[in-house]
């Protein structure tokens, strides 16, 4: 039976499935029995989401628009 | 069909102005959004943009294999907003103490710090940017060796095998890194909802 501490450590390698079976059943075991931990899971999970969340699918237009100058100036007539 | 990264980037070693345009267009956001993330600030990360393209330009006859150039555009990126940042002289967190995770002398979670689920709103607008804003303050404190292979996994959505090749470090230290680095904004946000459920009263 793993504890706390070690269920944390191998959180990473659980998500990523990159867990062996046997310490993934009792990674599992664990966490049934352990609330505290479950909700750890949760919140780890959640804190990946949010992060991923913060990607910009685009520039802003103002910032495009400066970085065409610039190139245009040091690049393009270079 | 649209053009392959190797056709548009054989234009423009002939010299071809308006293949590099195409190039800055189709990368630009990623570059963007990337070194927003690392330096945590507009103003950096527009200057690590021009930077990065210009570095581009420039080093694009050294490039190897054109079937690397994603991976060798996140480095030069990182490298560029690892410059800036090195410049801004702010004392950097990261210690295990410091992911807010207690234990017992067993190896157990210490339950009298309460560990609760956040009431995560996703409706709630408000809520949502001021978590992020959080969030995105907590990236641009991690000290660099933790910010770049956070935001290149999380954010940017590389596996963690390719980060650690372009970060130059093994398999081992990327995956260990990540881990702490979730860790530790996992518990800056943990503060942030715990303050937030006593401020309104509500149970966490």
């Amino acid at each position: 039976m793993i504890v706390c501490r070690e269920l944390i450590d191998f959180l990473l390698d659980y998500l990523h499935d990159d867990l062996a079976a046997d310490i993934r059943a009792d990674f599992e075991k664990h966490m049934r029995l352990c609330p505290p931990c479950l909700v750890f899971l949760n919140t780890y999970r959640k804190t990946m989401s949010m992060t991923q969340d913060l990607r910009l699918s685009d520039i802003p237009e103002e910032v495009k628009q400066n970085l065409r100058e610039f190139l245009s100036q040091r690049v393009i007539k270079a | 069909m649209p053009e392959t990264d190797r056709e548009l980037l054989a234009r423009i070693r002939t010299g071809d102005a308006n293949a590099f345009e195409q190039l800055v267009e189709r990368y630009g956001s990623r570059v963007y959004s990337t070194a927003l993330r690392l330096t945590g600030n507009p103003q950096d990360a527009e200057e690590v943009l021009q930077d990065v393209f210009l570095t581009v330009h420039s080093k694009l006859k050294d490039l190897k294999s054109d079937t690397a150039f994603p991976s060798w555009l996140y480095r030069v990126t990182v490298n560029s907003a690892n410059m800036k940042m090195r410049r801004d002289r702010r004392e950097r967190a990261l210690l295990a103490e410091e992911a807010g995770v207690q234990f017992d002398e067993h190896g157990f979670l210490l339950h009298s710090h309460a560990i609760r689920d956040w009431l995560l709103d996703e409706a709630d607008a408000v809520l949502k940017h001021e978590a992020q804003a959080i969030l995105a303050g907590a990236i641009a404190e991690l000290d660099e060796k933790y910010r770049n292979v956070l935001v290149l996994c999380d954010i940017e959505g590389l596996p963690v095998k390719e980060a650690a090749e372009i970060l130059e470090v093994s398999l081992a230290a990327a995956k260990s890194r990540l881990h702490r680095a979730r860790l530790f904004l996992r518990h800056k946000l943990d503060d942030y909802f715990s303050e937030r459920n006593r401020k309104w009263g509500k149970a966490g």
